[in-house]
């Protein structure tokens, strides 16, 4: 509930139908996509400008209630979760491209501008944006800033990261700040864009965005690829970054999620395939002819047993159908997908499926693995039923020793969904005790009432149940 | 705990939402709202509290529910198989219980609902009593005068006018042998409206080998009452139409209207769910295995060859129940392919609702009128001259679309029906 101060000054700041209170809308911004969890907001700003984003900050900053900053809310984190009777700032109503600069090949928009919407309007003028997050259809850009988030081009492209030139910024204290600019080099002060990037919305709420855009490719082409044995595929990924190939996409599905996608919706996948990758290449029609045929080769040395290439669009899109239904043939096994995101160094690759492998079943679990091969980036996903208490704390000790096997491969918690609450215990086990004092600094030096998205990111380690190797 | 209607609320069903949010952009409401509420997702969140006890049945939640298109194109964007219309009509029964379903709660509406729909002399005379008032102008006479809202006085100029002589005979004998015996189903509004469609889909299937008949006791579907709630009358009507049909003796029951369709493909579910007798259940399960739309019947008796000839650049609105809950995108593409000089252009977000949505447009003319203006955008970037629709409702819709942006002289609306019908008499004179 908002004390009537607060309401009055956020109707004054946003007009009234910008401000939701009914019950009706405060259960439908309680969750995000993050399965288990959910919030309670106290209300539902919907500003539409800086100046209103601006004012609804000075508002809740006064009150001390929390702001959580919310695009689509298509985060698996629980980036969004309003923790502590927050308010939900969404910005879908701050959703105009303000220009698209091919001289400069740069895209200024607003944070609720939707990914795809932007990669549209970047094609338009044959130019390229290449982040492409699995919600890229309805996630945000704002959104995609907060999470630094990856996708499948990121072995040759980056990620959001990459893209982000410079942010307009909403503080704490309700100052707005510009960082970065159009200028390619721009060593003027501390590199805040980067700080900004990927703060999941614990520093400011970001209103405007500028990112750099490439050439779009001229030709792609496709490669899937079969293999018998999880060490040959991942032994394949290798081999092509040994052959100087960077493919715009190397994407891997492993036997569980084959039987998956093949019992949901055949795509004629070989089910005696123990691996398979997917691999895209694009750009100049000559690289790219050159680039298929060694992939080709390399994967057939590797030991692939099944080999299938298409450079016309159509047929690319029959080989893209089963990663395509890895989402949804995974979705229909159980009422909640648990869908994490371990990733390593992609030489440890075939390390990392054989401890999924290894958790799984001392939990007497099927994890199937998907994920994006030539990131190390995994997505080992287990199908559970919140009504089934004994069933999920199986899972979550699965996930548990996932995450170990990750960290002690030298890899990650998380390589692209972001810490938010659902790894906010984990944090820990990553990150030394200096380092988290470190983030910890920055945070109460530009958010010292903890305005911004509270819970996130920073809580108490989470001890480990299962064995007592990790520290 | 649950208000005692909620607890009704299939709870299995509820749990599939693994709220991903990509239902989100198949959603026209959320297109216009950027607002949770307004998205499937939001609206699974709302029926589980719901379910779960923490939000009542008040009219502000009855509001968000029948804000609703049921227009079931998250249907087809959900990757997890979630069965929304089926959710979202166990929700509005309670609501209807409630005396919260806008279109049985009204008088004006009930009447509708129980006397006119279901009574096609009725609705005949009501239908020419429209059209004559729309040829004495009285919508913007009753607007001038204050009495009738703008809105309304704008769909009312759109309506056709009044339907000539009956064409529709009792019976079509196929040309050539016999492949099937067909029973045309006649529904509601489609009958009262467009009886030249139902003539011009039974000579089509004649002409692709169907024995057909229009028969007799056969009344509305009663799509329009499940959308609102009202399942016991729409099992009502769904009895005489089984009745009828099995009467009929015909193989199968051909429809031209996208939501009737999917009513009747419904009716086995429809009478799981009201717990009728497994002898009703099995009756209503066989009409629902022989019901087809008229395009998937002709390509089933007519699959190949040259559907006649018409040179003219088109567009198609799919019907959403059609795309969504029938799953037959492909069938009407198809047939217009088919048709010799005919080019094809298809618009951005074909399979995205108009907002004409049952009753929906005249509940919810607002909301119904910002839907199809983003829909007249990508039909009039299209160039076309004709937008062929597959549902009385959509084709309505799209007139009342066509006047409101002063498109009347660059394109006219027109049934899938008519149009290869038309096409069939230019090749065949």
């Amino acid at each position: 509930m908002l004390s009537d101060t607060l309401r009055r000054h956020l109707r004054d700041a946003l007009g009234a139908d910008a401000l939701l209170e009914s019950p009706e809308a405060l259960a439908a911004y309680a969750v995000d996509a993050t399965p288990l969890f959910a919030g309670a907001p106290s209300a539902v700003a919907l500003p539409a400008s800086t100046e209103q984003v601006a004012a609804v900050v000075r508002a809740c900053a006064e009150a001390r209630v929390a702001i959580v900053p919310r695009g689509s809310g298509t985060n698996l984190s629980g980036g969004t979760i309003p923790e502590r009777g927050a308010l939900v700032l969404c910005t879908a109503r701050m959703n105009r491209i303000r220009e698209i600069d091919a001289a400069n090949m740069t895209a200024d928009v607003e944070p609720g501008v939707v990914t795809a919407a932007l990669q549209a309007a970047a094609a338009a003028q044959g130019l390229y944006y290449p982040p492409d997050p699995g919600s890229q259809r309805i996630s945000t850009l704002g959104g995609n800033v907060a999470e630094n988030s990856g996708g499948m081009r990121c072995l040759k492209y980056g990620v959001t990261r990459d893209y982000v030139m410079g942010l307009e910024v909403v503080l704490a204290d309700g100052t707005v700040v510009r960082t970065g600019g159009k200028n390619v080099k721009d060593v003027a002060g501390y590199d805040l864009t980067r700080l900004f990037v990927g703060s999941e919305g614990t520093l400011g709420v970001v209103t405007r965005i500028l990112v750099r855009l490439v050439p779009a490719p001229q030709a792609r082409g496709t490669v899937l690829a079969c293999f018998a044995g999880i060490e040959q595929a991942a032994a394949g990924a290798a081999a092509l970054i040994a052959a100087r190939v960077v493919p715009a996409a190397l994407e891997f599905l492993d036997r569980a999620t084959i039987e998956a996608v093949e019992a949901y919706q055949p795509s004629g996948l070989p089910t005696d395939a123990a691996a398979v990758l997917l691999i895209e290449q694009d750009g100049h029609p000559g690289q790219v002819a050159d680039d298929l045929a060694t992939i080709e080769r390399v994967c057939r040395e590797a030991g692939a047993f099944d080999l299938r290439t298409a450079t016309d669009p159509a047929a690319a899109e029959q080989l893209w159908a089963a990663r395509r239904a890895a989402l949804p043939a995974l979705a229909r096994l159980g009422p909640v997908l648990i869908m994490e995101d371990a990733t390593v160094p992609r030489s440890r690759l075939a390390d990392m499926v054989r401890a999924i492998d290894a958790a799984a079943r001392a939990q007497g679990l099927r994890v199937a693995t998907f994920g994006h091969a030539g990131d190390g980036n995994l997505h080992p996903t287990c199908p559970g039923d919140a009504r089934d208490p004994a069933l999920m704390a199986r899972i979550d000790r699965a996930f548990e020793d996932i995450f170990a096997a990750a960290i002690e491969l030298g890899g990650t918690i998380t390589g692209e969904h972001g810490v938010g609450l659902a790894k906010a215990g984990y944090l820990p086990w990553r990150l030394s005790p200096e380092t988290l004092a470190a983030m910890r600094a920055i945070k109460h030096a530009l958010d010292p009432g903890d305005l911004f998205n509270p819970g996130k990111i920073f809580a108490a380690p989470r001890p480990r149940a299962g064995s007592a190797t990790h520290a | 705990m649950p208000e005692a209607g909620f607890s009704a609320l299939p709870y299995d069903e509820l749990l599939t939402c693994i709220r991903c949010g990509f239902c989100l952009p198949a959603c026209p409401t959320y297109a216009s709202t950027g607002l949770e509420t307004a998205s499937p997702r939001g609206r699974l969140a709302l029926m589980k509290a719901a379910a779960d006890g923490s939000l009542p049945a008040t009219p502000r939640f009855a509001h968000e529910m029948f804000f609703c298109l049921e227009c079931r194109a998250c249907e087809s964007a959900c990757p997890a198989g979630v069965p929304f219309a089926h959710i979202m009509e166990a929700t509005r029964e309670v609501l209807h219980e409630r005396g919260l379903s806008p279109a049985t709660a009204s008088p004006v509406g009930r009447f509708a609902m129980r006397r006119l729909l279901p009574d096609q002399g009725r609705l005949r005379r009501a239908v020419r009593l429209a059209a004559a008032a729309n040829r004495l102008r009285l919508p913007q006479l009753g607007r001038r005068l204050g009495i009738v809202s703008p809105i309304l006085a704008e769909q009312a100029a759109a309506l056709p006018p009044a339907p000539g002589p009956r064409r529709l005979r009792p019976s079509y004998a196929a040309e050539g042998p016999r492949k099937a015996r067909v029973a045309l189903f006649t529904g509601c509004v489609m009958d009262a409206m467009f009886p030249d469609t139902h003539d011009a889909t039974a000579r089509l299937l004649a002409r692709a080998g169907a024995e057909v008949t229009v028969i007799p006791g056969q009344t509305c579907c009663g799509a329009l009452h499940d959308h609102a709630g009202d399942r016991a009358g729409a099992v009502g009507l769904a009895k005489a139409n089984i009745t009828a049909f099995e009467a009929s003796g015909a193989d199968l029951l051909v429809n031209n209207a996208g939501g009737c369709g999917a009513m009747l493909k419904g009716y086995g579910q429809l009478f799981a769910d009201a717990g009728e007798p497994a002898a009703w259940q099995e009756r209503a399960a066989a009409l629902s295995a022989a019901s087809r739309d008229a395009s998937e019947a002709l390509a089933e008796l007519w699959p190949e060859g040259e559907i006649g000839e018409l040179d003219a650049d088109v567009t198609l609105q799919d019907s959403c129940h059609l795309v969504h809950a029938q799953k037959l995108r492909s069938a009407p593409r198809a047939l217009l392919a088919r048709v010799r000089g005919l080019r094809v252009r298809e618009m951005a977000g074909a399979d995205s609702c108009c907002g004409s949505a049952g009753i929906y447009s005249l509940t919810n003319p607002v909301d119904s009128a910002q839907v199809l203006d983003r829909k007249m955008g990508a039909v009039a970037a299209t160039g076309a001259t004709i937008v062929v629709t597959a549902n009385p409702g959509c084709l309505i819709q799209m007139r009342w679309g066509i006047a409101r942006h002063g498109l009347q002289q660059r394109m006219r609306a027109v049934h899938i029906m008519d149009l290869l019908a038309l096409a069939l008499a230019r090749a065949r004179p």
